[in-house]
């Protein structure tokens, strides 16, 4: 019963020469400079922040700013010495002792080097105010709007700061730590009467919803009936702007929208002059949840965010808890969970590509691509128990070893889907109307991929070779031979090279499937790791061993304790990075679960790029962002 | 040939139907129910995963066509059966109540999925518990997310309940029955 070694972190993670650069350029300004599994968090005051972050686009190479969220230490700030920080008279900010309540973490990636750099930034809860960086990274947009929504932290600057996930009118922020969950109680025959007296009755009725968009430039209002007026611009290109332009509402009911987005459109006649998203019609409160159970039952709840690819969820969740624990799960897992995730990369591009040429108007693909789709769900099922929600993976390695059969299975899909892969393209490739409505359509550049903080098939079709299985592998992926494609022709993406990668990246996971099965084959033993302390004993040990008894014992009521820090891990899904950043406090339950989802930043190309195109246009654009609204809201 | 009437409990195969059956009694309301449920158009209404497994029963594995459900509106104005397929959020229950306000009658409700019958997983700030908090439901469908057989097992279920004529869906009940 030997407990796993520490892992050895790739070195890559580790910003050595940066830091040092950074430490010189700001000497005075860098409070902290910390190191925890092997990734680098700085700490800055909020003033140098736009210093800093200009510096790091510029001089460092720190091209994508991937992730802006917020920790409230609302207990720890709340029980030190000076809790709210406040300063005393002549005091310096870098003189009083943290904990204040909010930690603002910003995430940058520089493709060039590989490599991961944290930006931290402490603010007290009197004075929750930090410069906005959209002028720096246009792509931070909606993430700064989130944290916003949900920790109330103001950034100044930004263009538009009003709540994107929740109701306008909502009261608090939820995912501060003195909001309520909002767990309804059970009711039963003897606490139903005062459950009932305790609801609010009279509730006031909601204000109307403001708007989801400014619009740029010199603007007029017009009368739209029933006493209402609307903003429209007014351009040299119309006379009459009253009469020419539309405000149009594109959903959240829609049969094109992939699912409850609304679109705010300004049109004039056909043409789009702009489009603005409004989500978080299916804000669930996932990472709020998550807080609430230990590490172990929290993988249930990752499932149902992308609910096209479940698995890379699982994948995601559990490797940054595996980094966080320092362990390790067992080649023999590390092959199904590469099986696994290729064969949901397929099932969730079918679903991508059938639904776009759907949108589009080729219907049979849809129909095509649902057929091929069952075959990959009877895989799941065999294996789990559950065609989508499988919660296959746990901490350490997978739930439970693979059936028989399961190899065979594979074998014909994979046979299945080689012959279908040729149907697609014959059907699609050189056809003259699905190349006419997809060509030259949505064109967008790399300098747009980047700095919109765009990832996945997205990135790679503006010619950017960036794909975490190869640039920054977990789960042995290094080992396998495969290649990523990319659009090698030019650094424009638009609708059609994005049907091209993902029909090409189907067939690189057909070659990556066929490896690990020959893999599977001959790596016999554990499905999960034998260290104890966080995966559980084999049911059998359990009528022989004490401590055995004893660690089930704990496992299943308290779960384990992790170390205080944060680990970020990201995982290359079929929409892009979807990266968790787990940040514990100690406990059994983790502290805050961020998930940086790939379609919320993906989304940010959708108002970009829209302008220009007609309506019909749009439903290919948003089938083009491969946006899936589970992962937009969370 | 002379023209004969066979008495329909003596018809063995199409080779006997002459056309000259005679009158077919039944009542008008098993008529207008039967065509109901035969030809019954659902509102494409998915909301998150329970919505992909909708998508699947009307595929071509499944297929729900062969229940003549196979013309699914968007509009609510055209469609009498809407299938709340995933989570409702608070930001979205006004949506689906208007949505549902606007379907003409004779209108029905399968709750889809265990997010939408109670709230699922997610008993927290942001999910109603349960769709019938604000619209009436007919019959709810189990599962996270049930099996597309499942889903249809519910359609069918809806049918047999119009065929026979049963009362119509209802709210979320404070009192289901357990004051006694």
């Amino acid at each position: 019963m030997a407990v796993a070694s520490p892992i050895q972190h790739p070195t890559e993670y580790v910003v050595s020469d940066p830091v040092a650069r950074l430490r010189e350029r700001f000497s005075d300004k860098i409070m902290d400079v910390s190191e925890f599994r092997g990734e680098t968090t700085i700490t800055v005051p909020r003033e140098t922040l736009p210093d800093v972050a200009q510096a790091l686009r510029d001089e460092f190479g720190f091209d994508q700013c991937l992730d802006v969220t917020a920790l409230d230490w609302y207990v720890q700030a709340r029980n030190a010495p000076n809790p709210d920080g406040l300063l005393a008279d002549g005091q310096d900010l870098a003189e009083i002792e943290l904990p204040t309540r909010f930690q603002l973490l910003y995430q940058f990636l520089s493709h060039t080097s590989a490599s991961r750099l944290h930006l931290s930034v402490r603010l007290r809860e009197s004075d929750a105010n930090v410069p906005s960086l959209t002028s720096i990274y246009p792509g931070v947009n909606f993430f700064e709007r989130e944290v916003f929504d949900m920790f109330g932290i103001n950034f100044v600057g930004h263009p538009f700061m009003k709540r994107i996930l929740m109701p306008d009118d909502w009261n608090g922020y939820p995912l501060r730590k003195d909001h309520t969950l909002g767990y309804e109680t059970v009711e039963f025959t003897h606490n139903i009467d005062a459950i009932e007296a305790r609801k609010p009755k009279n509730t006031p009725p909601p204000r109307p919803a403001e708007a989801i968009f400014e619009i740029e430039g010199e603007t007029t209002e017009i009368p739209i009936g029933g006493g209402l007026t609307a903003t429209v611009p007014v351009s040299a290109e119309f006379e009459d702007p009253a009469n020419e332009t539309m405000l149009i509402n594109m959903g959240p009911h829609h049969p094109s929208t992939h699912g409850v987005l609304r679109v705010g459109l300004q049109t004039a006649g056909e043409k789009i002059l702009g489009a603005m998203p409004d989500v978080g019609y299916l804000h669930t409160g996932i990472e709020k949840n998550m807080e609430y159970k230990t590490y172990t039952k929290a993988i249930t709840l990752t499932d149902r965010m992308d609910y096209l690819s479940p698995l890379f969820n699982n994948l995601g969740y559990c490797l940054a808890v595996e980094r966080l624990m320092e362990v390790q799960a067992p080649a023999r897992a590390n092959i199904i969970r590469v099986l696994m995730c290729e064969i949901n990369r397929i099932s969730s591009h079918l679903v991508a590509v059938g639904t776009n040429a759907m949108d589009i108007g080729a219907v049979s693909m849809f129909t095509y691509a649902f057929r091929e789709r069952e075959a990959a769900l009877d895989i799941f099922e065999m294996v789990s128990g559950a065609r989508m929600m499988t919660s296959y993976f746990r901490i350490g390695g997978c739930a439970v070893d693979v059936p028989m059969g399961f190899s065979e299975k594979v074998r014909e899909f994979v046979a299945l889907m080689h012959r279908r892969i040729d149907e697609y393209r014959a059907l699609l490739d050189n056809n003259p109307i699905w190349k006419e409505r997809t060509q030259g359509v949505g064109i967008y550049s790399r300098q747009d991929a980047l700095a919109l903080s765009l990832t996945g098939p997205l990135l790679r079709a503006t010619g950017v070779d960036w794909d975490l299985r190869k640039r920054q592998p977990y789960c042995d992926y290094e080992t396998y031979d495969f290649d990523v494609p990319i659009n090698r022709e030019s650094d424009k993406g638009d609708i059609y090279e994005l049907y091209r990668l993902k029909i090409l990246e189907m067939e690189q996971s057909l070659r990556i499937i066929e490896q690990g099965l020959a893999r599977l084959a001959k790596t016999p033993g554990p499905v999960i790791t034998n260290n104890r302390k966080v995966a559980p004993p084999p049911k059998d040990e359990l009528q022989k061993s004490m401590e055995s008894l004893i660690h089930h014992f704990k496992l299943w009521t308290e779960g384990f304790k992790t170390p205080f820090g944060f680990v970020y891990q990201a995982v290359e899904s079929p929409r892009g990075e979807l990266g968790f950043l787990i940040s514990s406090d100690g406990t059994n339950k983790p502290h805050r679960v961020r998930v940086r989802a790939p379609s919320f930043a993906n989304l940010q190309l959708l108002p970009h790029v829209a302008p220009g195109y007609t309506i019909s246009d749009l439903v290919g654009l948003i089938a083009m962002t491969d946006i899936v609204l589970g992962d937009v809201d969370r | 040939m002379a023209e004969q009437v066979i008495p329909a409990n003596q018809i063995r195969g199409p080779e006997d139907k002459s056309g000259a059956l005679g009158a077919v009694f039944l009542k008008l309301e098993d008529a207008v129910r039967w065509a109901r449920t035969k030809s019954m158009w659902p509102l494409l209404f998915g909301l998150a995963c329970c919505a992909i497994e909708m998508m699947a029963t009307f595929a071509s594995h499944f297929d729900l066509a062969r229940f003549g459900m196979e013309v699914y509106r968007a509009s609510p104005r055209q469609a009498d059966l809407m299938i709340v397929a995933g989570r409702v959020s608070r930001k979205m229950a006004p949506v689906v109540r208007q949505l549902y306000d606007q379907m003409p009658e004779p209108k029905w409700v399968i709750a889809m999925g265990d997010c939408a019958s109670t709230g699922g997983v997610y008993n927290n700030y942001a999910i109603l518990q349960g769709v019938d908090e604000i619209i009436p439901v007919d019959v709810y469908v189990s599962g996270c997310p049930p099996r597309p057989e499942a889903l249809m097992y519910g359609i069918l279920q809806l049918h047999e309940k119009i065929q026979k004529g049963e009362p119509r869906g209802q709210f979320k009940i404070e009192n289901w029955g357990i004051r006694g």
